[in-house]
This record gives structure tokens, C-alpha cells and sequence, in this order.
């Protein structure tokens, strides 16, 4: 079966400011997938995902939806696709929620009744019911952002891009969140996010994108990648004085040493077979607390963008 | 047909929830009228003649092509300023269409709030107007017209973002129109005239309601040829800004 989403080697460059965005990036997403694009701001994120749905057209580089090419013509795209694009921006604020069910259901192809029976459905698996008839103005950030997140799902699409799902939502709303984008995987929906809350991409995405000054510099399968990182024992320490120098050097036999703070070191253990000798050479030290690390999707982050 | 009722829905839901303000915009149309019609200065000379039946239906026609079209703008503008421009360029239909559906639903609305408006200052005045029914053909035609200048003012939404005065010099323009009588200037003036916004219609609808002689080839062909020249105009423009603004990616700078 062809990817739901294949972007195959996309750049651009702005004229007016001359700056190349976005370089030759591709990637695929699959029924089932959910990916997360993660990347600092101004990384390239919102280019791609504007590329993809042509509201910006690429220099180079093409989109497939199913294996059909839609760089210029996105209509196939769009009609499997549903899209929420900086955070809760794609409904009529002066009309409520079942309204804009009605409105965007339409423009999808669905009749009235469909959109508001859908609709009122996705409002019942959010809870939020009771609101069907308020007003948008009259909803909380959080509230707004779930009925955004509805109108993009309102005609079961086959994918899902959403710019930020879980901006503004409280830990109830993005543990709700969380749990239908879950089960929209399971049932086959194909889902890219951009996010800048990582523990919630680690929760919730089978791969992660990274992009960095419009390169994509990490594209990885999350567990696979965070099991490889943590296979290595990380150690955390932290001393009542500095290690010396020739106590660096010991160590530096068996573990890369890192000098996270004053008094504090991160040590990576080289081998696992090196562990009782870490630990002989840890007894000399006076040590006033040790623990072992977890690496996390923070670390990769941190590592694939930090500067220079 | 679902995009199209979508967009029937919305205006209706907008006039229930905001009706006293709809209601006052119509209020306002009335009054206007009636100011003009008691204040007698125009009637000497200039608004589609010198008849009340043309004063009538020229000022109905005006309110109605500057409402199509003042709507059009302001509530692009306000979209584009909210983002739901762009969630509507997301939706699978095209932008074309996407358009010329709004665009038909503002002539719906204007047109039935100008025909109320019409049957009210007709039992106002107490002057019934009977017009031939072929002013049918001048009526539709003004409407593609401004169907391809809806088109227009999309385009310089598109490129501009933010165009309300040249909307308020639209509707002066309008109103230029309705107030010259260019079937009477030198026959070149006339040809020139027919290639302006929906000016052959207007002198055509003129000439009819003040029951003079005209040729109906002549401003058939005219119309037609205005019709079809300014749709044109309006979907090229179109196209065009709309392959910029993918390009240059300004579809949500605002």
C-alpha cells in the first residue's frame, strides 16, 4: 500500500528575504503513523507543512498523496486531509461549534445532517457536549482549541496535520487529546503534528522529525531511537568538591565525561562491561549523590539543534 | 452544492444572530431613499433620468452591486486578518469556486434585501413601477459583471491585504456611473463607456424605464460584451494573484 504522505526532497527560499527555508527535505507518513516535525522556531516546520498543502508552492521537490503526485494540483490531498493550522484559527469565532461543524462539513462535501451528526459525535468524545450551541468567542482557549481540532476531523479524513494540538490545553484536555490521537491511529488515520511540547510527542509519536535551520537533521522511529540512546548507562554526579585532573583522566578510560554544572558531572559509560570499574573508581570520590539518566526526546532535541 | 449551502447556512445563522444590526443596515437603506426622494434635488436631472421609476430602480441596482461587493471586501479582509482564509484555501474545492460561491451568496442576500427594500419604498411613495420584463437581461448580465469584479477585489485583497478605500471609491464610482448619461455623449464617448463595469447595462436599463428609443442589439451585444470582458478580467486577476501569493507564501501574512 503507497504512504499516505510521501514528501519527496522539498526547498524553498524566499525571495524577499532571500533565505533558504527549507532544504531538501522528505519524509513519508503511513496509515497508523503518527509522526511529530519538531524543530525551534523559524527551523522550517510551518514552510513544510504550508508546502505540503500548497498554500506556499515548493522550488523543488514534490508531495504524493497515495502515490499520486499533488505538488501543484492538492485537491486529492485536501480531500483526505484534515487540517488545523495555528491553533484554533480555522472556525468562525461569532458562530458555535455545531455551526462550524455544518459550515466546514459543506465544504468538505458532506450534507447537514452528516456534519452535525459527525460533529456532535466528536464533541461527545471531548465532552464538551453541553457547549454545542455556544458561541466560540464565549469558550475557554482550551475548549476553542478541541472544537479547531474537531472541524479538521469533522469528515474523517485519512490524514491529519495539526500545527500545535495541544497549545493552550490544560493537562485534561491534552490527555484527551492524546487518547484520540491514539485511537484514530489505531484505526488506520496517518497523523503529522508539529509541537513544541516534547514530553508530549514522546508520548504520543511512533517518529519523530527533527529539522534545524531548514534541514531535517533526525528522522527516527521515538522508542527505537530513545531504547538505542539509553542502551548506554548515563550516570549523573554530583561531588562535594571538582574532580581533579587526573581523576577526569581516570574516569575518561572508561566513561565520556561532560561538566553539567560546579561539582556536577553527566558520565556516558563507554561499555557495560566497564560498569564495575566506573563504580571502583566512584568509591574514591566523595560523592554526594549519584543517579542514573534517562535519555529523552529532550536530549535529542537538544543535541541535533543546539547551536554550533 | 454542499460548499454552496454551507455558505447559504452561515449568512443565515449571522442574520438571526445579528439581526437588529441587519435590521438597522436595511432601516438605513430606506432612509437613504427616502432622504434623496423628499429632498427632490436629484430628480431634476441626473439618477437614470429624470423619473421616479428611474430614481427607484437606479438607486435599488446601486445599493445592490456596492452591497455584493463592499460585503465581499470587508469580510475577506476581516478573514484573511483571522486566519480563515487560509483554513478556507485547506478545503477540497477550488479557491475558484470557493469564491464564486461567496460571491453568489452575497448577490443572493443583496438581491433579496433590495427587492424588500423596493416593494417598502414603493409603498412608501406610493408609486408602483411597471418595467418590461427585458430589463431581466441588463439586470443578470450587471450581475456576472460584478460577479468578475468580486473576483477582482479578491485579488487585491489577496496582494494588497488591506484595500477599504478603494472599496468606499468603488461604491462612488457606482454611484458615477448611475448619474452619467453616456448614451447621449458622442458616439465614440458611448463605444468607450461599454467597456466600464457594467455601464452598457445601466444606459440600456435607462433608455428602457424612461421609455425612449434604443437599439437592443446594440446594448445586447454591449452587455454581453461587458459581462464576459469584466469575468474575465476578474478570473485572469485572480489566477494570477493566486500563483503569487503561493509563491511568495503571503497567503497569512497580514
Amino acid at each position: 500500500m503507497m504512504a499516505l504522505l510521501t514528501v519527496d526532497k522539498l526547498s524553498k527560499t524566499y525571495q524577499a528575504t532571500s533565505k533558504k527555508a527549507v532544504k531538501d527535505i522528505s519524509f513519508a507518513v503511513d496509515h497508523g503513523d503518527i509522526v511529530a516535525f519538531l524543530g525551534p522556531n523559524g527551523a522550517g516546520k510551518t514552510t513544510t507543512l504550508k508546502m505540503i498543502l500548497n498554500l506556499v508552492s515548493p522550488d523543488h521537490g514534490k508531495v504524493y498523496s497515495e502515490g499520486k503526485e499533488t505538488t501543484n494540483d492538492n485537491l486529492l490531498l485536501l480531500k483526505n486531509t484534515g487540517v488545523l493550522l495555528e491553533g484554533s484559527r480555522n472556525m468562525f469565532w461569532s458562530l458555535s461549534p455545531l455551526e462550524n461543524f455544518i459550515y466546514w462539513g459543506g465544504q468538505r462535501g458532506l450534507s447537514k445532517a452528516k456534519a452535525e451528526r459527525s460533529g456532535l459525535l466528536l464533541m461527545k468524545k471531548f465532552g464538551l457536549l453541553d457547549k454545542k450551541d455556544t458561541t466560540i468567542t464565549s469558550l475557554s482557549r482550551g475548549m476553542q482549541q478541541i472544537v479547531g481540532i474537531c472541524c479538521a476531523m469533522i469528515a474523517q479524513p485519512k490524514l491529519l496535520i495539526l500545527d500545535e494540538p495541544t497549545l493552550g490545553l490544560d493537562l485534561k484536555s491534552a490527555q484527551i487529546v492524546t487518547n484520540i490521537l491514539q485511537e484514530l491511529s489505531a484505526n488506520g488515520v496517518g497523523i503529522l503534528i508539529t509541537t513544541h511540547q516534547l514530553d508530549f510527542a514522546q508520548k504520543v509519536a511512533q517518529k519523530i522529525l527533527l529539522i534545524n535551520h531548514g534541514k531535517l537533521v533526525f528522522s527516527d522511529n521515538v522508542k527505537e531511537s530513545l531504547a538505542r540512546l539509553n542502551k548506554q548507562t548515563l550516570l549523573e554526579l554530583t561531588l562535594t568538591r571538582s574532580l581533579t585532573l587526573e581523576e577526569q583522566e581516570e574516569i575518561s578510560t572508561y566513561c565520556n565525561l561532560t561538566k553539567k554544572q560546579m561539582n556536577c558531572y553527566q558520565l556516558e559509560v563507554k561499555s557495560q562491561k566497564a560498569l564495575p570499574q566506573v563504580f571502583n573508581l566512584l568509591g574514591k570520590l566523595p560523592v554526594r549523590q549519584i543517579q542514573t539518566k534517562e535519555r529523552n526526546l529532550e536530549d535529542v532535541f537538544e543535541y541535533y539543534t543546539e547551536e554550533g | 452544492m454542499t460548499s454552496f449551502k454551507a455558505e447559504i447556512w452561515r449568512q443565515v445563522w449571522l442574520y438571526k444572530r445579528y439581526s437588529f444590526n441587519y435590521f438597522s443596515d436595511f432601516v438605513l437603506l430606506i432612509i437613504m431613499f427616502m432622504a434623496i426622494f423628499f429632498g427632490g434635488a436629484l430628480l431634476g436631472g441626473g439618477v437614470l433620468g429624470t423619473s421616479l421609476n428611474a430614481l427607484v430602480i437606479g438607486y435599488i441596482l446601486w445599493t445592490l452591486i456596492q452591497n455584493t461587493i463592499s460585503q465581499m471586501g470587508m469580510s475577506l479582509t476581516s478573514q484573511m486578518q483571522n486566519g480563515i482564509l487560509e483554513q478556507q484555501f485547506l478545503m477540497p474545492i477550488s479557491t475558484r469556486r470557493l469564491f464564486f460561491n461567496k460571491s453568489l451568496v452575497n448577490i443572493i442576500v443583496s438581491t433579496v434585501q433590495a427587492i424588500l427594500a423596493l416593494l417598502i419604498i414603493m409603498m412608501l411613495t406610493d408609486h408602483w413601477i411597471k418595467f418590461s420584463i427585458i430589463l431581466v437581461i441588463p439586470f443578470v448580465l450587471a450581475l456576472i459583471t460584478t460577479i468578475g469584479l468580486g473576483y477582482l477585489v479578491v485579488s487585491l485583497i489577496l496582494h494588497f491585504k488591506r484595500i477599504g478605500s478603494t472599496l468606499v471609491i468603488f461604491q462612488y464610482v457606482y454611484l458615477g456611473v448611475l448619474l452619467t448619461n453616456f448614451e447621449h455623449f458622442s458616439l465614440g464617448i458611448k463605444y468607450l463607456s461599454c467597456l466600464l463595469p457594467i455601464f452598457p447595462m445601466v444606459s440600456w436599463m435607462r433608455l428602457s424605464v424612461n421609455q425612449h428609443g434604443y437599439s437592443l442589439g446594440f446594448y445586447l451585444g454591449a452587455s454581453l460584451f461587458n459581462a464576459v470582458l469584466w469575468l474575465a478580467i476578474g478570473l485572469v486577476m485572480f489566477e494570477i494573484t493566486n500563483r503569487n501569493v503561493r509563491k511568495n507564501g503571503s497567503l497569512a501574512l497580514y
